[in-house]
């Protein structure tokens, strides 16, 4: 299919806008993506800050808590007396209230002890939450604890520094709530009035009610990590992927999210992460998934764990969901913007294509000769150039056309007539001789050709020369001329032969008039500079129908008519046929 | 342009797939022996000797856990997998589960270079059964002690030391209940791997006696050198064994480390058919070739763990290795280690 410059023009216009809107389109989606996705990961990262600093401040409350609880001068009464008097007892059981009170207010915690330095780290007062309520565990049931590091590291303390325990799994036999539960530990030591060291206090806090409180206000399409110092998971989404420890198997973050371990190395603070194809194994997320991680601090306590590292997760669908509204919305732009491209390259070619079409026209019309019609003359621009041009180039071409009609009508003039005396050549006599002819032959009317001969012409040429023939020859038209009709038609056969073409005869009276008009004529003689000369006509006179009925007939005829005039006498006037009436 | 290039790449992996499928593919047929164990027992170098050698192909699946080996063999009875290495306890679960079977010593010539203390095999146990031999010990270790070197004028040499008071709080012990007893039987003369229901009482005294001494329970090697070092320990048990000496000297602890003259816990890897392997006599060749001595010294180079071959360092001589086995009640271990473990006194322990 050949395409006009106009389509073309319209479709790569149309084409160039579509692509245009199209791709900006794309971008701008692409980087709104990409923006989005950095401020789910902003947002995920600030989240995970507020979570950790929550923790910390957790941390630093119940650190609180049990400095407060360690210098109480209840518990100091109890590190006071001796184990079995009943004061003794009282104390203990005053303390007692006091923990149950404070574990009533702090859901979080699991169990608050004093816990003595001496008989291996005995229990002396403690209270366990039980699902809903709470335990006090004493007489046997209450337990050495000397051998775990929360006891004696904290009697190894210096005055002033608060214990915090790495984050386990309490697995001590007999903790309630608290067994088989991650588990963080804060500890004080407790002294005596005396100044003497008599143990410590320690807060059991409730890790996975800790991180329920402070997961509350999250999204719960995020996943919550937390891991110890070393990278091992103590908190997961799926349980069974934490303290591996514990059970002779670490899970490491560093092994599921790499980048984890520059922040176990304390290479960075924290990392985003983004899983993009999660191995289908136990511990990783099931979908592509984005995660920040981030080392928190614990706080100014003396622990094997000074940080923990925080992990929330989001899978990246629900991180690029918003961007679906974005696809549709800019779809929907793209979509009105190619249209609007459409019809503007539409109008942009039309406005383009119409004064070229105008032009094109107008050349057009350059070769028929009519007028140019409308065009764009007035634009000040390539297409205003154009039409001046073209316009230019038609005056031109009018100009040259005019002169060479005239050269051309010159030329066929020149090639029907002759020079000398400009009559009528042999040639254009011959052509209205046939054309008389036939209007006669439709009209009915008769003709006559009347050959005209000079006589002793040649005499002159040659006792005069070629400049007086000549001159005489013109006179000779001249006079001829005089003599015949306007209707008639008078040639210059060539020589000193002329011929009379006369139309319109019902009879032959005028021809036998004119015929003695012309021999009247020459009578007089001619003048030619200073000469004089007498030339004598013998003129041969054929007739249409009788003598012949077409042109180079009739011409021999009164040829031969001529002839035999100038025979039988010159300076006189024979018809080829008698005519009627005559001798 | 993008387009086209994709389109591209799709063809080439199209025409390359095709390609591939339509070979003829040697690697399939060729023999494949499936070797399941522990890293470092089974080297790619060492392996591709091996391939060469028997213009065999060898696929090796590493595990690094008790119990995911036994997750391994139990799926497909043992029919995934030749050769296995396990320790002589475990052997004894497989041996019971018929998931290896007898191997053919003829085909092992290279045991004749073997220390010994494993000859003949049926005095180790666990690994024979009627007579018939089920699998060979290729790598052990034992669990001695170590010691600080500035507080022991004379090294400790049995595992009672654990108990001595003047050590009190100053001992390191493993958080893991089947040693820890058999720790207190040994301790008691008593048979390590089956207490009788009479001696019971007897060992939790002596577990209670063993916590009291006790600084604390370490379960990782790591968590071990740490306590030692910031708790000024004295003396630890060394679960572990030789690595986590190598780990307390990379520390820059002043240690020494013994061997139990009077016997030594210890637990010893060995190579073992399954039941569902393809070529046995293949299979059987893999272990002759680990007991090459290239081999097996490559294996106490690399991993710094004691081979069959050649005889370990000087602090090992003349020491009865108990190799480990199967104990009389795991559950009761467990459940009462972990009353252990959390400090209950005698009055609720001994009721």
């Amino acid at each position: 299919m050949k395409l006009g410059i106009r389509t073309r023009i319209t479709l790569l216009m149309a084409a160039l806008g579509v692509l245009a809107s199209g791709l900006t389109g794309y971008y701008a989606y692409r980087s709104s993506q990409s923006l989005l996705a950095e401020a789910a990961e902003r947002e995920m990262l600030t989240s995970t800050r507020v979570l950790g600093r929550r923790l910390t401040l957790n941390i630093r409350e119940a650190a609180k808590v049990a400095t407060l609880l360690a210098e109480l001068p209840a518990t100091q009464a109890v590190a006071d007396l001796p184990d079995v008097s009943s004061h003794a007892i009282a104390a203990r059981n005053k303390l007692a209230r006091i923990f149950e009170s404070v574990l009533a207010i702090q859901p979080e915690y699991f169990q608050i002890r004093l816990i003595q330095a001496d008989r291996h780290g005995l229990e002396v007062v403690r209270i366990d939450r039980d699902g809903t309520d709470l335990t006090r565990v004493d007489g046997a049931a209450l337990q050495e604890k000397g051998h775990f590091s929360y006891v004696f590291r904290t009697l190894k303390l210096k005055p002033g520094e608060t214990y915090l325990s790495p984050i386990f799994v309490n697995q001590e036999q007999g903790a309630y709530t608290g067994h088989g539960q991650p588990t963080l530990q804060v500890a004080r030591q407790v002294f005596a009035s005396n100044g003497r060291l008599y143990g410590l206090v320690i807060i059991n806090i409730d890790l996975n009610e800790l991180f329920d409180l402070l997961k509350a206000d999250l999204p719960p399409t995020l996943g919550l990590y937390l891991t110890n110092a070393q990278g091992d998971f103590l908190i997961h989404p799926d349980p069974e992927q934490t303290f591996g420890f514990q059970h002779g198997r670490r899970i490491l973050a560093q092994d599921v999210f790499p980048p984890v371990e520059d922040i176990v190395e304390g290479k960075a603070g924290y990392r985003v992460i983004a899983l993009n194809n999660p191995p289908p194994l136990r511990g990783y997320p099931t979908v592509p998934t984005t995660a920040v991680f981030l080392r928190q601090p614990l706080g100014d306590y003396v622990s094997d764990d000074p940080f923990a590292i925080i992990g929330l997760s989001m899978p990246q669908r629900e991180i690029t969901r918003p961007t679906h509204t974005l696809a549709t919305a800019t779809l929907n732009i793209v979509f009105v913007f190619s249209a609007i491209a459409f019809v503007l390259a539409l109008w942009m070619s039309r406005a383009l294509t119409y004064p070229l079409q105008l032009i094109l026209q107008a050349v057009g019309r350059v070769s028929t000769g009519r007028d140019l019609g409308e065009l764009p003359l007035n634009r000040k621009d390539e297409l205003g150039d154009l039409a001046r041009g073209v316009a230019h180039m038609h005056t031109q071409i009018r100009d040259q056309m005019v002169v060479l009609d005239e050269h051309r009508r010159s030329l066929d003039h020149l090639s029907r007539h002759d020079t000398l005396t400009g009559l009528p050549n042999r040639r254009m006599f011959f052509d209205v001789l046939q054309q008389a002819i036939a209007r006669a032959g439709q009209a009915g009317t008769q003709l006559a050709v009347m050959f005209v001969d000079l006589d002793n012409f040649k005499d002159v040429n040659d006792s005069h020369g070629h400049a007086t023939g000549d001159r005489v020859l013109q006179v000779v038209a001249a006079r001829l001329q005089h003599c015949v009709r306007a209707v008639d038609t008078l040639a210059r056969l060539g020589g000193d032969e002329f011929i009379v073409l006369i139309e319109s005869l019902d009879t032959q009276e005028p021809v036998t008039a004119i015929a003695h008009k012309l021999i009247a004529q020459f009578k007089t003689p001619i003048t030619a500079g200073a000469r004089e000369i007498l030339i004598g006509l013998s003129i041969g006179i054929s007739i249409l129908p009788e003598d012949g009925t077409d042109a180079e007939t009739l011409v021999a005829r009164a040829d031969e008519a001529m002839y035999a005039a100038k025979m039988a006498g010159r300076n006189g006037y024979r018809f080829y046929s008698a005519p009627p009436g005559s001798p | 342009m993008l387009c086209l290039r994709i389109s591209c790449r799709a063809l080439f992996i199209w025409v390359a797939l095709t390609v591939y499928l339509g070979m003829p593919q040697p690697a399939l047929a060729m023999e494949t022996l499936r070797i399941l164990a522990w890293p470092g027992y089974a080297d790619a170098d060492l392996v591709k000797i091996f391939e060469q050698r028997h213009g065999v192909h060898v696929d090796v699946t590493l595990v690094d856990n008790d119990d995911v080996l036994r997750e391994k063999m139990a799926a497909g009875q043992g029919a995934h997998f030749d050769v296995i290495a396990a320790n002589t306890a475990e052997m004894v679960h497989y041996i019971d589960n018929g998931l290896i079977q007898p191997i053919d010593t003829q085909n092992i010539p290279n045991l004749r270079k073997q220390l010994p203390r494993f000859r003949p095999l049926s005095a180790i146990p666990g690994i024979t059964r009627a007579g018939r031999v089920y699998a060979i010990p290729y790598t052990y270790s034992e669990m001695g002690l170590i010691y600080d070197r500035r507080r022991f004028k004379t090294a400790p040499s049995t595992y009672a030391d654990l108990w001595d008071s003047r050590y009190a709080g100053q001992v390191l012990l493993f958080d893991g209940s089947t040693h820890n007893f058999s720790l207190a039987a040994l301790a008691l003369g008593l048979d390590p791997f089956h207490i009788p229901p009479s001696a019971k009482q007897q060992v939790l005294k002596k577990l209670l006696e063993l916590r009291r001494n006790a600084l604390a329970f370490y379960n990782l090697p790591e968590e071990a050198t740490q306590l030692f070092r910031e708790q000024s320990a004295a003396l630890l048990f060394a679960n572990y064994g030789s690595q986590q000496v190598k780990q307390l000297r990379d520390a820059g602890a002043d240690i020494g480390y013994v061997v139990p003259r009077k016997g030594v816990l210890a637990w010893l890897d060995c190579w073992a058919v399954s039941r569902g392997a393809r070529n046995k006599a293949l299979a059987e060749a893999w272990i002759d070739y680990t007991l090459e001595p290239a081999v097996s010294q490559a294996l106490s180079a690399r991993q710094g763990l004691a081979n069959t071959l050649e005889a370990a360092g000087a602090a090992h001589a003349g020491g009865r290795v108990i190799w480990l086995q199967p104990v009389e009640d795991d559950a009761w271990r467990n459940r009462l280690w972990q009353r252990i473990l959390s400090g209950e006194r005698e009055s609720s322990l001994l009721q």
